[in-house]
């Protein structure tokens, strides 16, 4: 169930909102767990055992944890949890793609392939294994006491706004919440803002781009326009549509008085990959820092080892999103580009360039990323870097030129403008201090969001189904 | 400084200093929109019904039920009204599934289209109607592809803006040439429509498919090559009226949700009334043979829709009864394999078969058997 969806926003709101409030505190866990199994249980009840054994062995590892004193005992224990953690995530997410890469290499050797069924990725699996692995380690870090209620751990890793795709939470920022939160008006209204707000940038921007983007990425021999075009639409709809699920995933997680961190801050302003990588998915870059790079030594080891440590996170970042090349080369891409510029600091080769050169500069390669990032395959990626070369003609072909609608490229320039204007519009009125100007203008947006919601929930129900692009991963 | 994000809870998740209006607004609002939402969902008719031969323990019945109940939703109309009028009032665009060209002429995106399996596709087309061939001449009959040409083929200009890709350019006189080699006879509908277009549109401008003046053009060329043949057929006479004209809206216009006075406007068709004039027509009880039956899509299929009559336009110019074996939204493949093992072949073998193909089929992939 997609929270775009008419039986998520007409049926799953309205009963789980109306329960939840009328239900005293201490029973409020316990009814967001039904309702999260629910959720799941919507696209396949069968696999609901996965999610209910991830939870109840990390719990139990968890109270080991907290009982086993410091030693080569406790490490063995938290690699046995994260090693069986892993061991789930790498049957249902990687099995099939190891399986296909090594009959790829057999067959390219004369071999006969081995023969395999298919396996199904759960949903959100890639997810709730990260909520559990990061309680597993915050507890061996001692940094969070192992929780002894069950019904509020699995809530945890349950919690419907972010179990299918995130943001990656860790138990320490939830764990207070769930002994205590507040409800208040001014916070459910600030949850509805957020959830509207997301709703219509996934329903009113992402999806009508999206059109274009798989025109252009079908494209057999994209022109210099093809490629291009297809790239921008790609990078306008990917942070439109999975900032939108964020916004979503805040403003239900605030209806319901948890406070969850942000998600995005303006990542295309960022003047570096490095401030991309602080400004885009920080809940998974947050994550991937806690619990990947710190756990492989930081920049505790060495500035060589820094640079490699940098570089295995991203790519080992990449891997998650997907079995997939074209994510490995995703993260090869990032993680050199940011263990080059770490080295230009370092060396004191980094000089303040101004925004002009270096915000265009850092979209391109964000842009050469999600292409690669984008493609189904390797090849078709580098068609695509092939049509971005000009190597097949430089106007929009004419294979893709019909397909391109006055409407779609409207709401790519407002796409365009909301990702730069806005966070430079946010800054004046910030440094203007006004205390007239700025509750107007909150005013202001937030009457503009109202009809544009009602306008989302009609393009909802007139287009055919979209699922947020990040619920693959 | 790290490379990675910190993570930030925004502080203003109850703040105080907002302007009171939002400390209601906005929740007011959503949870009325919500709360009509629900009841009408409640009170809608695909919120009841259940669906029968789905399970739920795999999500198939999740799925189903939810599809339905979205289509069912009594928002969906209007949604699509609003949306279509409003692509259409602003940018001049139609729903996915069509092309607003020029004068008032739309397109099926099916006639655009291009994939990285079309060749292969092409190749696999012509190779299945070689296999009908020869299996149509075990039992004796002859076999002749009326290919019909695109609507943009016939009519470039009225597409406007957008262009036909070029990889089409050839494809009809290719797959006519690949026939020809295989000794498969083809008229070539494609210059006989063209050649007609001063007599008047041989398609209609809203609908995907020919005018009844297209249906009679394409008839007498079929019929042309199908006498070539040199058969004997049962002789049918046959009368053409007409009825009075009327408008009409064409399939097309279903992706152009706005009222009539602001849409494109209306085909006018006056339809064929073809009426057998001689003796014959045994009739249900007559025994009469038939020697040519008609395979197809719905450019052939007596469909409610159907106002061009190829069938009763292709038995006046051969002057024989034609056994309609055509059927509406299947394509031109399944409605053949249908045919090759139904009873009315057997019934009634036929000397010739009238295999109706329309040209953006040509590249759609279909299951195997």
């Amino acid at each position: 169930m997609v929270f775009s969806s008419n039986v998520f926003l007409f049926l799953f709101l309205p009963l789980f909102l109306i329960i939840y409030y009328l239900l005293p505190f201490k029973w409020r866990s316990a009814w967001i767990l039904l309702g999260s199994y629910a959720l799941y249980s919507w696209w396949r009840v069968d696999f609901l055992w996965l999610l209910i054994a991830i939870t109840v062995v990390s719990y139990w590892f968890g109270l080991v944890l907290g009982r086993q004193p410091d030693g080569q005992r406790r490490r063995w224990t938290l690699v046995t949890a994260v090693v069986l953690n892993l061991a789930a995530l790498g049957y249902f997410k990687y099995a099939n793609f190891g399986i296909e890469s090594f009959n790829a290499i057999t067959q390219s050797l004369g071999f006969q392939p081995f023969a395999f069924t298919p396996i199904l990725l759960p949903i959100g699996l890639s997810f709730f294994i990260f909520h559990a692995i990061s309680y597993i380690v915050d507890v061996y870090r001692r940094e969070e006491p192992p929780t002894h209620k069950l019904l509020d751990f699995a809530a945890f890793i349950a919690l419907f706004p972010h179990l299918i795709a995130g943001p990656v939470l860790k138990y320490n920022l939830l764990a207070d919440q769930f002994r205590t939160r507040t409800h208040t008006l001014e916070k459910f209204s600030y949850g509805a803002t957020r959830f509207m707000t997301g709703f219509a940038k996934k329903v009113l921007i992402a999806d009508t781009i999206a059109p274009l983007v798989t025109a252009a990425f079908n494209q057999p021999n994209p022109t210099m326009a093809d490629a291009w075009l297809g790239a921008l639409a790609y990078t306008l709809q990917l942070y439109f549509d999975f900032s939108g699920y964020s916004d979503m995933a805040i403003g239900l997680a605030a209806m319901m008085g948890f406070k969850f961190p942000e998600n995005f801050n303006h990542p295309y302003i960022s003047r570096s990959i490095t401030e991309f990588w602080r400004r885009w998915h920080m809940s998974l870059s947050s994550w991937l820092r806690e619990y990947l790079y710190i756990s492989l030594g930081g920049n505790r080891k060495g500035r060589a080892r820094t640079y490699l440590n940098l570089w295995l996170t991203m790519v080992l970042g990449g891997l998650w999103h997907g079995a997939n090349w074209t994510f490995v080369l995703w993260g090869v891409w990032h993680g050199s580009i940011l263990a080059v510029e770490r080295r230009m600091k370092e060396a004191s080769l980094w000089k303040p360039s101004p925004a002009w050169l270096t915000i265009p500069g850092t979209m391109i390669l964000v842009m050469l990323g999600w292409v690669m990032f984008r493609a189904d395959n390797v090849p078709d990626a580098f068609r695509m870097y092939g049509g971005m070369l000009g190597l097949n003609g430089v106007g929009l072909s004419d294979t893709l030129a019909w397909q391109v609608k006055g409407s779609v490229l409207l709401t790519m320039l407002l796409a365009a403008v909301l990702v730069y204007v806005a966070p430079l519009w946010g800054q004046r009125v910030g440094d203007v201090g006004s205390r007239l100007l700025k509750p107007a203008l909150a005013v202001g947006a937030t009457v503009t969001l109202l009809p544009l919601f009602v306008l989302a929930v009609m393009k909802l129900s007139a287009q055919s189904y979209t699922p947020f692009l990040y619920f693959q991963f | 400084m790290t490379e990675f994000a910190q993570d930030t809870v925004k502080p203003n998740a109850d703040n105080p200093t907002a302007p009171r209006i939002l400390h209601w607004l906005p929740a007011a609002f959503l949870l009325t929109v919500v709360a009509v939402g629900a009841i009408a969902t409640l009170t809608s008719p695909g919120f009841r019904e259940a669906q029968p031969d789905k399970t739920v323990i795999n999500g198939e019945w999740m799925l189903s039920w939810e599809k339905n109940l979205d289509s069912k939703v009594p928002w969906r109309t209007p949604s699509v009204n609003l949306w279509g009028g409003l692509n259409y009032r602003l940018f001049g665009e139609a729903q996915d599934g069509a092309l607003i060209g020029q004068y008032g002429w739309l397109f099926t995106n099916e006639e655009f289209q291009t994939a990285s399996t079309d060749a292969a596709e092409f190749q696999s087309k012509i190779a299945y109607v070689k296999q009908v061939r020869d299996q149509l001449a075990k039992d004796g009959a002859k076999l002749v592809v009326a290919l019909i040409p695109a609507k943009v083929r016939i009519y470039p200009q009225e597409v406007g803006r957008a262009g036909v890709p070029a990889s089409h350019d050839t494809l009809y006189a290719d797959f006519r040439d690949r026939l020809e080699d295989a000794d498969i006879a083809a008229p070539d509908l494609a210059a006989a429509l063209k050649a007609a277009r001063s007599q008047g549109n041989v398609f209609l401008r809203t609908d995907t498919h020919w005018t009844p003046l297209g249906a009679e053009i394409a008839a007498r060329a079929v019929a042309e090559t199908v006498q070539e043949l040199n058969l004997e057929l049962p002789p049918a006479d046959y009368s053409l009226t007409h009825k009075p004209d009327v408008a009409r809206a064409g399939d097309l216009l279903r992706y152009v949700p706005v009222p009539e006075d602001v849409g494109p406007e209306l085909d006018r068709v006056s339809e064929p009334e073809y009426t057998r004039t001689d003796e014959g027509g045994g009739g249900l009880l007559g025994d009469e043979s038939i020697a040519v039956t008609l395979v197809g899509t719905s450019y052939s299929a007596d469909s409610k829709d159907n106002v061009w009559h190829f069938d009763d336009a292709l038995a006046a110019a051969l002057g024989t009864e034609v056994l309609n074996a055509a059927q509406e939204g299947k394509g031109p493949i399944v409605p053949m394999r249908e045919y090759l093992k139904s009873q009315d072949r057997k019934d009634n073998p036929p000397q010739v078969v009238v295999w109706e193909i329309p040209e953006r089929f040509l590249r759609v992939v279909y299951d195997a058997e």
